[in-house]
């Protein structure tokens, strides 16, 4: 009988801590959290640099081939700049995505930041000299509650980055 | 294997048999459910398809939260088919790992057993990925946390131009075509789990999927009576767009978590591909040496008679039966070395002896006990004890167990009845044979096999002749050699009393009725 009731006891124990770490509370983010977001796409700038093609080049070419005009695109590299209330919080080069760089160009970064009133400068520059597309900067003051997060991203309609919520 | 290696797990390992010995006292052998674990596992496979389909009726992917919030609050049953669903789940990674750690112990990851092995750590893959897909299924705070957790250590990897954690961004609502993907990958994983476990066991014969049905339903009525006390709520829902504060982790799934979110992915990937690896990896650097890698079994043809005995003992398929070349007619038993553990069983099955590891047949063993004979000398009140190595308490171990001589078998499914046969012709009072109980046999079915082959006639039986009441056959792990104390004791006292009967027996009651008025004669005959 004594037997049969540690069994029972261990069966009951076993069971109770099995459902006690099916469901732990972890904390995870204090009120001191908060998160300055940046993600957006967007297609850059390709720069192109076009030649003539000489007399003996189209010679080599087959005849169905011989543009005399040779174009080489490469697609823009833009340098990421984060401030947060003028500390430099990000400064990276963005590459297109893909193996070839053709893709479009992804920026997702996270900034942890205090809750509180943050100036944020952010500017994505294209760092080719021949690119001629206009940097995305934004200036803004960003409020900033516990364990928020607040988004930048590009509006394709304002062509411009925005500050979400 | 390092010394270091071998002495953790000798540590693990009298772990184990401490605990064995502690569940066998408190549910006996029968309903032990450590020597079930497996077993186990598949009923928890079972609870969780039947609750699956259940919920399945009722959840929508386009209002993931709110549906299960409604399954939770509104549809009948709803609360507790969803807890049982998520108990079913978590008791599945508990049996899993416990059958792991217990294969891995008892040296049953290696050779032959390897395609168990690394199917079963497929399995337990398995079942972790196709429990995250079900967390995420809910989209509350601990579907978003291990959902971004995600994201970020696939984005780690080379593999996609997009960035996935952008998906939960929250600038536009999540896409269904998310919720379907994870649904549908949710329920096709089982699938894969059905064929994960056929090749898991596809090297066995006879593979036990089921535990002993009274033991099934306490599992099963465990966790009904877990669901209805403890039932599972709703936690905060997903906001994309807060942090959360805190999380419910079901720590069976998401143990990784706190881990993997305060360091860099990539520590991630090496640590978490490193175990994956050792897991993985483990038939081959867990193989003991040469010299301790026992032989497989050989077939002595000129002693084959085809009779195909051992071929249906095997537990493992390791023996077929095919046409003999010598001109023999009839079949001849052929052994594949690469399925053959070296379990003797087959030895024990084989009345003409024709069949085993080397050192270990039938032959062998008389051979043995015959020397063990000229050195004990065991009387009629002598009990003897065979005792398996595995278990048994570990007195196989000993040249003598409370005055018992004992004599040590590597399984006791390998003991030819001859050798019981012979110990009791040659005078020992008693033969108490002890045997890892049949749930926990390292070699699966020997344990079986020797008590049908003792007390049921099986091939190779211990022969009419012998007096069934001076065998016995006992079960106890490695850790109970107070059963075995206890069994012995008990089996002692028995063959005492046969003696005391035998010598009643042989009292001349004749001389008696002739002796001459007024003296009593008695002759004693001894």
């Amino acid at each position: 009988m004594i037997v049969r009731a540690l069994g029972a006891v261990l069966c009951v124990g076993l069971a109770a801590a099995m459902v006690g770490l099916s469901s732990v509370p972890w904390p995870v983010h204090e009120e001191t959290h908060g998160l300055i977001r940046l993600s957006w796409r967007m297609r850059g700038e390709v720069v192109e640099a076009c030649r003539q093609r000489s007399a003996e080049e189209l010679e080599e070419l087959p005849a169905h081939m011989r543009n005399p005009e040779a174009c080489e695109g490469r697609a823009t590299t833009y340098r990421l700049r984060v401030t947060v209330d003028g500390e430099e919080r990000s400064d990276e080069l963005v590459r297109p995505a893909g193996a070839r760089g053709d893709r479009p160009i992804y920026v997702f970064r996270d900034v942890p930041v205090a809750p509180g009133s943050h100036t944020v400068v952010v500017a994505f520059v294209p760092v080719d000299s021949a690119a001629t597309s206009a940097p995305l900067e934004l200036d803004a003051t960003v409020e900033v509650e516990p364990r928020e997060i607040v988004l930048i991203t590009f509006d394709p309609e304002v062509q411009g980055l925005v500050v979400r919520p | 294997m390092t010394s270091l290696l071998r002495q953790t797990k000798e540590l693990g390992w009298r772990g184990l048999s401490w605990m064995d010995g502690l569940f066998n006292r408190l549910y006996r052998w029968r309903y032990n459910p450590l020597y079930h674990s497996g077993a186990i596992a598949v009923v928890t496979l079972v609870v969780l398809l039947v609750t699956g389909l259940y919920l399945l009726l009722f959840y929508r992917i386009g209002e993931p939260y709110s549906s299960v919030a409604a399954i939770t609050d509104q549809v009948w049953a709803g609360r507790w088919i969803r807890t049982l669903h998520r108990y079913a789940s978590d008791l599945a990674i508990v049996a899993i790992v416990v059958h792991a750690v217990r294969v891995f112990l008892q040296g049953r990851s290696w050779g032959a057993r390897a395609l168990a092995w690394i199917s079963g750590v497929a399995l337990l893959a398995t079942f972790l990925v196709c429990g995250w897909t079900g967390y995420v299924m809910v989209w509350d705070v601990q579907a978003q946390y291990l959902a971004v957790e995600g994201a970020r250590l696939l984005d780690a990897l080379p593999i996609l131009s997009e960035p996935i954690g952008r998906t939960f961004v929250g600038e536009r609502s999540l896409p269904g075509a998310f919720f379907f993907l994870n649904l549908f990958l949710h329920i096709v994983i089982p699938v894969g789990l059905a064929a994960l476990l056929w090749m898991h066991v596809s090297r066995v014969a006879r593979p036990a999927l089921l535990p002993p049905k009274g033991l099934g339903r306490v599992v099963v009525g465990v966790l009904v009576g877990l669901s209805v006390l403890a039932p599972v709520g709703m936690a905060a829902p997903a906001d994309l767009f807060r942090l959360p504060e805190s999380v419910p982790l079901d720590l069976f799934y998401s143990f990784f978590l706190p881990l993997s979110a305060a360091v860099d992915p990539a520590w991630t990937w090496v640590v978490g591909g490193a175990l994956t690896a050792v897991a993985v990896l483990a038939p081959w650097w867990s193989r003991p040496g040469e010299a301790r890698t026992p032989p497989p079994s050989e077939v002595d043809e000129r002693l084959c008679t085809g009779c195909e005995q051992c071929a249906l003992d095997c537990p493992y398929e390791a023996i077929r039966m095919v046409g003999r070349d010598d001109g023999r007619a009839g079949l001849v038993a052929t052994v594949d070395p690469a399925l053959c553990v070296s379990c003797g069983i087959c030895a024990g099955s084989c009345a003409p002896m024709g069949v085993g590891p080397a050192g270990r047949t039938g032959r062998d063993q008389l051979a043995g006990v015959k020397a063990f004979i000229d050195r004990h000398e065991p009387g009629s009140r002598d009990v003897v004890l065979v005792a398996c190595d595995r278990g048994s308490g570990g007195v196989g171990a000993f040249s003598t167990f409370r005055g018992a001589p004992v004599f040590p078998v590597s399984c006791a499914g390998s003991l030819h009845t001859s050798v019981v046969e012979y110990l009791v012709r040659s005078g020992a009072g008693g033969v108490l044979v002890v045997s890892c109980p049949p749930r926990d046999c390292w070699n699966r079915e020997g344990a079986t096999w020797l008590e049908q082959r003792l007390f049921h006639d099986r091939e190779a039986e211990l022969q009419e002749r012998v007096d069934r009441r001076r065998v016995r056959l006992a079960y106890a792990s490695a850790g109970g050699r107070s059963v075995v104390a206890g069994e012995l004791d008990a089996f002692q006292h028995h063959v005492a009393d046969l003696e005391r009967a035998a010598r009643e027996e042989a009292i001349d009651l004749e001389s008696e009725c002739d002796a001459p008025e007024g003296e009593v004669q008695v002759e004693v005959q001894t």
